[in-house]
């Protein structure tokens, strides 16, 4: 249990992320809980519909991006402990590498978006698209705040050495990873 | 490179969460994509726990919600508890 023990890991001395990011993090989790409620909802009415629609998608791709924004996590994570140590420029060589992965999502989501739209799927399809389109935008935006968040942080750390910064930006990344590992069972798997 | 490699994946907390993330998530497709069952209810409520499971795992090690004040720490395990029964109801809805 040694080995999984965060508080250890953790002085009570470290900074922590902020209270107000927190406080926004659960909100936005909690708006994105009525999303999955929402496309269950859909799924619930018109079960076979849902899964017909979802057998458009290609799981290869959503599987790769979340593999994707895990590595970029870990990446993360390491950025705060370096930063915690007063390693500011190894920090920044991890936020930048975390913030590659948020790129990476970025270019597999705008593969996956093209090829649907190719095959005739919009947001104006169905119910199910609509909640796809949607809620995988919205994700995507957080995405893209994330990966800036990080860029800017990665800029900055080397002079200003602002560990809490570094915390918050990684507390946001890490949320929009967790959001991820929601919608992906939700949207292609179920 | 191996240096970079020793430095990212040292023998802690966060490198034993990522392997079961990504074991977690490789059998959640192979459950979901490969062999087609979640129409059955257990299996679709499987890769919702399951999706719950990893969503703790983040919380706890990589944002370190554990270290949090109480309140906090309670407000993001009561977000997790009420999303997952909310989800796992509905998947089986008739």
């Amino acid at each position: 249990m040694t080995l999984l023990n965060t508080r250890r890991e953790v002085p009570a001395s470290s900074p922590r992320a902020e209270t107000g990011l927190w406080l926004f993090i659960l909100l936005d989790l909690t708006i994105f809980t009525t999303f999955f409620a929402t496309a269950l909802y859909y799924r619930a009415i018109d079960p076979t519909a849902y899964q017909h629609s979802q057998a458009a998608l290609s799981v290869e791709p959503a599987l790769l991006n979340t593999f994707v924004l895990l590595t970029g996590s870990l990446f993360v994570v390491r950025g705060v402990q370096a930063a915690r140590q007063d390693q500011f420029r190894t920090t920044r060589t991890y936020l930048v590498l975390g913030a590659l992965c948020g790129c990476c999502f970025i270019a597999v989501k705008a593969f996956e978006y093209t090829r649907l739209i190719a095959d005739g799927h919009t947001i104006q399809t169905n119910a199910f698209f609509l909640c796809y389109f949607a809620f995988t935008l919205i994700h995507l935006t957080h995405v893209c705040i994330g990966t800036i968040a990080l860029v800017w942080v990665a800029k900055v750390i080397p002079h200003r050495n602002n560990t809490v910064w570094v915390l918050n930006s990684g507390n946001y990344w890490h949320m929009v990873d967790l959001l991820w590992l929601l919608l992906f069972p939700i949207l292609y798997l179920v | 490179m191996n240096s970079f490699r020793a430095a990212l994946f040292p023998r802690d907390a966060a490198t034993f969460v990522w392997i079961l993330l990504i074991l977690a998530t490789m059998v959640t497709w192979w459950v979901g994509a490969e062999h087609g069952i979640t129409a059955r209810p257990a299996a679709a409520t499987t890769l919702i726990v399951t999706a719950a499971i990893k969503v703790w795992l983040i919380g706890d090690y990589f944002m370190e919600a554990r270290t949090l004040p109480r309140a906090l720490h309670v407000a993001f395990y009561c977000w997790l508890a009420v999303t997952t029964l909310i989800l796992a109801v509905m998947i089986n809805l008739p």
